[in-house]
């Protein structure tokens, strides 16, 4: 290799480099760290901390409320992309920015509302409460503030879908004969297979990893409406640092894994719609 | 089937689109919708398919009042002018899709695949995918799938209209082909006259909305009963004129300078009325020799010449300083039969008195136009 050559390729890394330089204390680091202070005491010790029956219902109930969370929120986000994407009514933009507001509204506030409307003192909650239902501090809260939470992820997945998808694809299909439920199955359904997993896929990470409304609306109640992020935060407080990190680091894990599905889905999303 | 449109109007807010539309088509005609840009056009054919509702009037399918039935209801053949090929189905599937939703058994949807791919020239490309065709080919998917459900009227909305200009010449005659052969009764729209010329049984000539014109391609080029029909559907010199005899089998009108030119025919206009007189550039005939007494002429400067492939187009200063175009044919020069003309020679422009149109001048009176 010449000096030139030497020269060039230096230069080139040049900027990659000092990327890694900047990330490594903000993201990367931390995140190693998480994987070093969980394995500190070996993998016998790091097992151990995952068998607790505490942490067993955390990561079980975490993976429930998660997969609960983005089976409704595909249905409800699609339907509201459906609406906002293909009907025209006076206030569409409004509604639209109105629904993607819990992405702006910090979640520690979105938990505050929430328990201010359905808790005791709530308008719903009044209501509920002489029937003998009380949805905060329990599962059912929890699953609440999630929903609020991750809907924007699954809308803003599925929306420019929809706005991309010719009109004339769904018009041709009532010209031929389609009803508007054979042309939402066969025409629409299936251009938007890859935005949906992707934008489930989305929720059910956000939704596995979400912490600021959970701990307002569900009390944290151990083996109760304790999710895994709110065991690693009480952990953390009762001191117990390596527990914390062992769930910490399995929580990281599984995000990983999520995130390599999201990106891998909406990539082949992108490549189909490049073909068309 | 046969189809009458009577009176259709639609609004979008304070803007007509269409404005009180009327037209019938008979069983197994093929009419098109000639027009401009944003004329109403693919309105009226959206109205007819049921995507879009009129604020008044009717269309009657057989005698059938269908104006407020759904598009399913309808069952219309539509091809869009992007052919909206539905990207995750196969060729086959897009076919036979109009006949799955309607259950007809797999065999018989088969069938009517295979026969359809065959007519439309796709036999074979079935497993393929839109991504996997060209423009003219998916074309030919969107006629074949607006065609399995044997549909009563087939609605085309430009269909050559993303397509390379060889590819549409060979799409338009194979579209003639496929729709006669079906006996399918056809509307189509486009801007390109020789498009509409070429495919049509009648042309419907579409102006802000409202039909200017409807009738054979042969009358709606040769009398045009509007200017803006007469300069849509190919180039005309316009000269403003007033009519100095109407009463006999000829019409006499002076032109600018007391030049008079004749047409033979009745003509209702009265002596003084205020006309247009309008010719087509191949009507006129180039020459270094004066009229004879059945030909009307004028003489004129040549000032420009553009050649054009099979044809030379000829610019003339006229003595009241307009301009003319005229278009002569180039194999005349080639086979010796004519010697071509040079800037600024002198020469006489020669038609026929039994050609060139006559249309009352609403216009204000000192409209005088050319190309």
């Amino acid at each position: 290799m010449n000096k030139e050559t030497y020269r060039k390729r230096v230069s080139g890394m040049l900027p990659a480099g000092f990327l890694i330089l900047v990330m490594l204390p903000l993201l990367l680091l931390p995140l190693a760290s998480v994987f070093i202070y969980a394995l500190k005491g070996g993998l016998p010790k790091f097992a151990s901390y995952l068998v607790t029956r505490d942490v067993l219902f955390a990561l079980r109930f975490s993976v429930i409320i998660a997969f609960v969370t983005a089976g409704i929120n595909t249905v409800l986000g699609t339907y509201a992309a459906y609406v906002l994407s293909k009907t025209r009514f006076p206030g569409r933009e409004q509604l639209s920015i109105i629904l993607s507001l819990p992405v702006a509204i910090p979640n520690v506030v979105v938990g505050t509302s929430l328990l201010l409307l359905w808790g005791p003192i709530g308008l719903f909650g009044q209501i509920l409460g002489p029937l003998g239902i009380q949805p905060m501090f329990t599962a059912a809260g929890v699953l609440l503030a999630h929903i609020f939470v991750t809907f924007p992820y699954m809308l803003g997945t599925i929306k420019p879908v929809l706005d991309d998808l010719q009109t004339t694809y769904e018009e041709a299909a009532y010209t031929i004969g389609a009803s508007r439920w054979q042309a939402f199955r066969y025409i629409i359904f299936p251009a938007l297979k890859g935005g949906l997993l992707t934008g489930a896929l989305l929720t059910f990470a956000h939704s596995l990893g979400e912490f600021g409304a959970t701990v307002m609306v569900s009390g944290n109640l151990r083996l109760r409406t304790q999710t895994a992020p709110l065991y690693i935060f009480s952990q953390f407080e009762g001191g117990n640092i390596e527990a914390a990190n062992s769930v910490a680091a399995i929580l990281a894990v599984v995000s990983f894994i999520l995130f390599s599905l999201i990106l891998y889905f909406a990539g082949r999303t992108r490549i189909k719609e490049e073909r068309r | 089937m046969a189809m009458v449109i009577e009176q259709i109007s639609k609004r979008y807010g304070e803007l007509c689109v269409v404005d009180r539309a009327s037209l019938d088509v008979s069983d197994g005609e093929l009419v098109v919708l000639l027009g401009s840009s944003g004329s109403g056009k693919s309105t009226i054919l959206r109205m007819i398919a049921g995507l879009a509702v009129p604020d008044e009037g009717r269309i009657l399918l057989n005698g059938r009042d269908i104006t407020r039935l759904p598009p399913q209801q309808r069952g219309m053949g539509f091809v869009f002018q992007n052919y909206s090929i539905f990207p995750h189905m196969t060729v086959a599937e897009n076919i036979e899709f109009g006949l799955k939703i309607r259950n007809v058994p797999v065999s018989q949807r088969q069938a009517r695949r295979e026969y359809l791919l065959g007519l439309v020239d796709l036999y074979g490309m079935g497993p393929r995918y839109s991504s996997q065709l060209s423009g003219g080919q998916q074309q030919r998917v969107a006629l074949a799938r607006s065609l399995a459900y044997e549909p009563p009227v087939l609605l085309l909305d430009e269909p050559f209209g993303a397509i390379d200009a060889k590819t549409r010449i060979q799409l338009r005659q194979s579209l003639k082909k496929i729709v006669k052969e079906v006996g399918v009764t056809t509307m189509m729209v486009t801007h390109d006259q020789e498009e509409a010329f070429e495919l049509a049984d009648r042309v419907a000539i579409v102006n802000k909305g409202c039909i200017e014109q409807y009738g054979f391609p042969n009358d709606v080029y040769y009398s045009p009963s509007t200017q803006f029909t007469a300069d849509f559907v190919g180039d005309i010199n316009f000269f403003e004129g007033s009519v100095l005899d109407s009463s006999g089998e000829c019409c006499e009108i002076e032109l600018f300078e007391g030049i008079p030119v004749y047409r033979r025919g009745r003509y209702p206009f009265q002596q003084g009325q205020r006309v247009l007189y309008g010719v087509r550039p191949e009507q006129i005939r180039v020459s270094l020799l004066e009229p004879e007494n059945y030909e009307n002429g004028i003489n004129g400067t040549i000032e420009k010449s553009m050649f054009l492939g099979d044809i030379t187009r000829y610019s003339i200063r006229l003595a009241d300083n307009r301009l003319l175009d005229v278009q002569v044919l180039n194999y005349l020069f080639i086979d010796g039969m004519v010697m071509p003309y040079e800037l600024n020679e002198k020469v006489w422009l020669i038609w026929s008195q039994g050609s060139g149109i006559i249309l009352a001048d609403e216009a204000h009176p000192a409209f005088v136009s050319n190309l």
